[in-house]
């Protein structure tokens, strides 16, 4: 619902910046980072699985967690537990950093909130840091925000090591999140279709894969 | 408990899991194993609860020999800490008791040495757990019931000593009639002349005491349809209606009635004689409560009925459902499962039940036992688990929620905001409330839920889905309001400064070039202008911070950038205090649309310390915001603000006492190796560094502590010049004093007095010489008086 005019409106606010904004600067797009990242994603499903909270699976499918050298494994679950950074997964393309603001200030003060952008459009892709002052508040985040709904869609919250210059752009060919290059559904949220799938309906090719 | 001792879940292990950790050592795998067998008794299982407890207590009595200590701390954790298991732990314990005589004995020491380690730490709510845990053991023969009185009339004994606080007799006197729906018959039948002796002391201490506290603590002010009785007085009707009824008490579980015939041959143990430790400076008692009822025996006329409110049944039900969420609050799923697998559940309406306790905690005065947040999720998953009838449940809550606001506390008009969906509060007519005056609770409360739809949404889609008729209720659109932006107002003074800053800003210019071009602009307000600039110029102000915020509107991000980069102009133009509640004025004239901007920008500005909190305070009580005054936002920004100003001041304490231990421990070190003689310089060298720092921070703390005091001091003072010139206004015009306004300011001041009621203990001297005063108006005193009743 809504218009069309008002929500291209609300995701066209990253597409320019003020000089200083996040994002405005040159990234750095670490390789080590996206690594880091999706072990982060897995050791964090791995903390909710244990009962450290109540989150419920998520629809998609998480990617398996690579390879990693032991020794920055460990370090890695270290910061993770000292960490007050979440990442928020499965936002709508559409939700601000105001609805995500109003949601997470029920958990504690927000420290800063780093809206995850296309790396091509710069516009919302659909995640999102989102940084408290404590550990504590994190938590709560973790226990009671985890799971339940933002723009009618359930979100999901991992713990992060923590935002670097660089971790905010998607990491998928397109510009978007990887997921949305694979995904098959049609989500009206998301963009539609999966980029894959887009292409081939604009090629008129079967799935080759 | 492994479950309680990791605060966070990162570990998280809860007693239905087997544990993680692999131990290769064969005594501490035993050890879980016990843990985990005592923790997990009383759960759902094929067997029946007394096949389970007979089996678990000859396991225990074969490790006796081995594992008796850790065994006797697991059984006083429990009764400790699973107070809603309490008559499947006693049992358990008789069973042993009947097996073990010096067993018995010793955890009945054991359970009083806790006891006295929690009344002497200010555990006040474990300790009536214990307490009642005690009580139970009479029950289950393993407490004589004689010296179980005994305690009781040291208890009610209490009540006698002179110059305690109330609250201190009141604990005692709670802990004596809370244990008496579990063992008020067994103690009856033994020891009636004393019980009898105890029950009219307990009567003429409670016709005596004062209640002075109880309007303070109210979630409704009317008492129709459901009185909010002060709790013990509550307590009391339930007792005395339970003896009326000679002491039957049908609904709690008593697993020890199957094992009558074995415990009766037990020898029981006498409780050592027990003397309530007295009172210090540092005892912290409970405060008071009111028993929060919104519903009886009307509200669901085709299932069980509910036990009425002065039925011992509907403590005790209470009591448990609240003991479920403070043992499960943290994982909302198995919280959900524990409360619905509440035994009895088809002779009690259930969910009326638990959807009355969750509201009892939410609305609670002064606050909630845990975040607000947490009631929503579990009543969502509550839902989720009886999806057929829990929801409707929720729904004829909200609705009389909603029906009733007229009379209900500001502050849990606020928590009950937060709650609300949309979709409860609009799916039912509403269209009472738009005949109306806009000021009045409903229309208020209407329009304030959907300015936090909004939030959590769009402006259209709020615009979209309330119908035209209540557009008057409908927030505004959260656009920026930019003075300079038209070329209409091109003559206003300023423009053409502001035009520069635009092209300045946008083309990156650093805070000296900004400094330059406001250089240019004139100040209204003096005349003799020192030529730097830099003294108190409304205009500069104006100028910079509305064309900043303008080119920073698009999203909270880029405000913060601004303000961060741009940090050097804020500090120097807001360096006085007119300067920095004109920055504070010229944000909410930008953004009077967006209170969650304005909210964000003051809290950025405190943070980066553009502005100071009593700056925020006295902007607050301004004449400008005079119109929002009412407005929740207003309020939320006040109480981050102090908030903020507590944590500091904590923080820098810690700091001090950190940096106080190293001290310490550097003492202790030298001491310890310190072979050589004496060297008194070296050492105060090696002290130096530190000793300076501690110095350092002890003036901080001390600075800090009195920006806090004086942050107070200025909310309190302003409260009283409001209220007062409301009052002196409507007694002059001859009209009622008690309008919207007038309820809702009132409440907001009785609200700061409560949410901090910590901090404000340490100023009582000064308030009461100072501001509240016996000249003041009596009806903003009685306020204070309230307040100073909490803990008297």
């Amino acid at each position: 619902a809504g218009s069309t005019a008002t929500r291209t409106a609300r995701s066209a606010q990253y597409r320019t910046s003020i000089p200083g904004a996040p994002g405005a600067a040159g990234a750095r797009p670490g390789g080590a980072g996206r690594a880091e990242a999706r072990a982060s994603r897995a050791r964090s499903r791995r903390w909710e699985a244990r009962g450290g909270g109540s989150g419920t699976a998520s629809a998609l499918t998480p990617l398996s967690a690579p390879l990693c050298p032991q020794g920055s494994r460990q370090l890695q679950e270290k910061s993770l537990k000292i960490s007050s950074t979440l990442y928020v997964g499965n936002l709508s393309f559409y939700t601000t950093e105001e609805q995500i603001q109003e949601l997470f200030s029920k958990c504690g003060d927000v420290k800063r909130i780093v809206m995850g952008l296309d790396k091509i459009k710069k516009t919302p892709c659909g995640f999102c840091f989102v940084e408290y002052y404590t550990r504590a508040d994190a938590e709560h985040a973790m226990r009671f925000i985890n799971g339940t709904r933002l723009d009618d869609r359930i979100i999901r919250t991992d713990w992060d090591a923590g935002f670097k210059e660089g971790r905010q752009y998607g990491r998928g060919k397109t510009g978007g999140q990887v997921r949305d290059e694979y995904r098959t559904d049609y989500d009206v949220g998301r963009g539609g279709f999966g980029k894959i799938i887009q292409m081939q309906k604009a090629n008129h090719q079967p799935a080759i894969y | 408990m492994s479950r309680r001792r990791h605060s966070d879940d990162s570990d998280g292990e809860s007693p239905g899991q087997p544990h993680k950790r692999r131990r290769t050592s064969e005594p501490s795998e035993i050890e879980e194993r016990l843990e985990s067998l005592i923790c997990r008794v009383g759960e759902k299982s094929n067997s029946s609860l007394e096949s389970n407890l007979e089996g678990l207590a000859g396991v225990l009595e074969a490790d006796l020999p081995n594992y008796k200590s850790k065994i006797l701390r697991i059984l006083c954790t429990v009764a400790r800490l699973l107070p809603e298991k309490l008559t499947v732990y006693t049992t358990l314990v008789g069973l042993l008791n009947a097996r073990n005589y010096n067993f018995g004995g010793e955890f009945v020491e054991a359970m009083i040495r806790q006891l006295k380690e929690c009344l002497k730490v200010n555990m006040y709510n474990e300790a009536v757990h214990l307490v009642r845990f005690l009580s139970d053991l009479v029950n289950c023969h393993v407490i004589a019931a004689p010296s179980m009185v005994a305690m009781f009339e040291n208890f009610v004994s209490v009540t006698q000593e002179e110059d305690v606080p109330q609250v201190r007799c009141d604990w005692y006197m709670f802990a004596f009639l809370s244990s008496l729906p579990w063992v008020g018959k067994e103690l009856y039948e033994k020891k009636d002349a004393e019980m009898d002796r105890l029950l009219s002391q307990t009567e003429s201490y409670l016709k005596r005491r004062q209640k002075i506290h109880v309007p303070m603590l109210q979630v409704w002010t009317a008492d129709k349809p459901h009185p909010q009785e002060e709790y013990l007085d509550c307590l009391w009707s339930q007792i005395q209606k339970l003896k009326k009824d000679r002491w039957q008490e049908r609904h709690i579980l008593r697993p020890y009635l199957a094992f009558d015939s074995v415990l009766c041959e037990a020898l029981q143990h006498n409780l050592p004689p027990f003397t309530p430790p007295p009172h210090t400076e540092d005892s912290v008692y409970p405060m008071p409560r009111v028993i929060f009822r919104m519903f009886d025996y009307t509200d669901d006329p085709e299932g069980p009925v509910m036990p009425g409110s002065h039925s011992v049944e509907r403590f005790v039900i209470e009591e448990n459902l609240h003991c479920i969420i403070k043992s499960h609050w943290k994982e909302r799923k198995t919280c959900a499962a524990q409360l619905l697998s509440y035994p009895g559940n088809n002779k009690i309406p259930l969910n009326y039940h638990i959807v009355e306790v969750i509201f009892a905690e939410l609305f609670q005065l002064p606050s909630p036992p845990h975040i607000e947040v947490m009631y929503t999720t579990l009543l969502i998953e509550l839902c989720k688990l009886q999806p057929g009838s829990l929801p409707q449940v929720l729904a004829q809550a909200t609705e009389m929620l909603y029906m009733r606001l007229d009379t209900m506390n500001t502050t849990c008009v606020d928590r009950l905001n937060a709650f609300a969906k949309s979709h409860h509060i609009l799916s039912f007519d509403r269209s009472d409330c738009l005949t109306q005056d806009l000021e009045k609770p409903k229309p208020k409360f209407v329009r304030e839920v959907l300015e936090k739809c909004m939030r959590l949404s769009y402006h259209q889609r709020i615009i979209d889905i309330v119908p035209a008729s209540f557009s008057v209720l409908s927030p505004a659109n959260p656009v920026c309001i930019y003075k300079y932006g038209d070329e209409s107002n091109r003559s206003l003074p300023g423009y053409t400064v502001a035009l520069c800053l635009t092209i300045a800003i946008k083309n990156k210019a650093s805070n000296d070039e900004i400094f330059s071009i406001l250089k240019d602009v004139p100040n209204p307000n003096q005349d003799d202008d020192d030529g730097e600039g830099f003294t108190f110029n409304p205009l500069k102000i104006e100028v910079f911070v509305q064309t900043l915020l303008h080119l920073a509107a698009k999203s909270f991000s880029h405000s913060f950038s601004a303000l961060a980069k741009f940090h050097e102009v804020f500090k120097t133009l807001a360096e006085s205090d007119e300067g920095k509640l004109h920055v504070l004025r010229v944000v909410y004239e930008v953004w009077k649309n967006h209170p969650q901007m304005i909210a964000v920008l003051v809290d950025k500005m405190i943070r980066t310390q553009i502005v100071d909190c009593a700056a925020v305070a006295n902007w607050i009580f301004s004449s400008e915001l005079a119109h929002d005054f009412t407005r929740f936002y207003i309020w939320e920004i006040l109480h981050s603000t102090i908030r903020k100003m507590n944590k500091h001041v904590l923080k820098i304490h810690k700091e001090l006492e950190e940096t106080k231990a190293r001290l310490a421990r550097q003492h202790k070190r030298r001491d310890s190796d310190d072979d050589d003689d004496d060297d008194d310089r070296s050492t105060d060298r090696e002290d130096g560094p530190l000793e300076e720092q501690i110095e350092r921070l002890q003036e901080k703390v001390e600075s800090a502590q009195s920006e806090q005091k004086n942050l107070f001091l200025v909310i309190f003072q302003r409260f009283i010049m409001l209220l007062t010139e409301h009052l002196v206004r409507c007694e002059t015009g001859g009209i009622d004093v008690f309008t919207p306004w007038y309820k809702s300011c009132i409440e907001r001041l009785q609200q700061i007095f409560l949410q901090h009621h910590q901090i404000i203990q340490q100023y009582m001297v000064t308030l009461e010489n100072l501001l509240f005063t016996a000249e003041l108006d009596h009806h903003i005193l009685a306020v204070f008086q309230q307040f100073c009743a909490l803990q008297a």
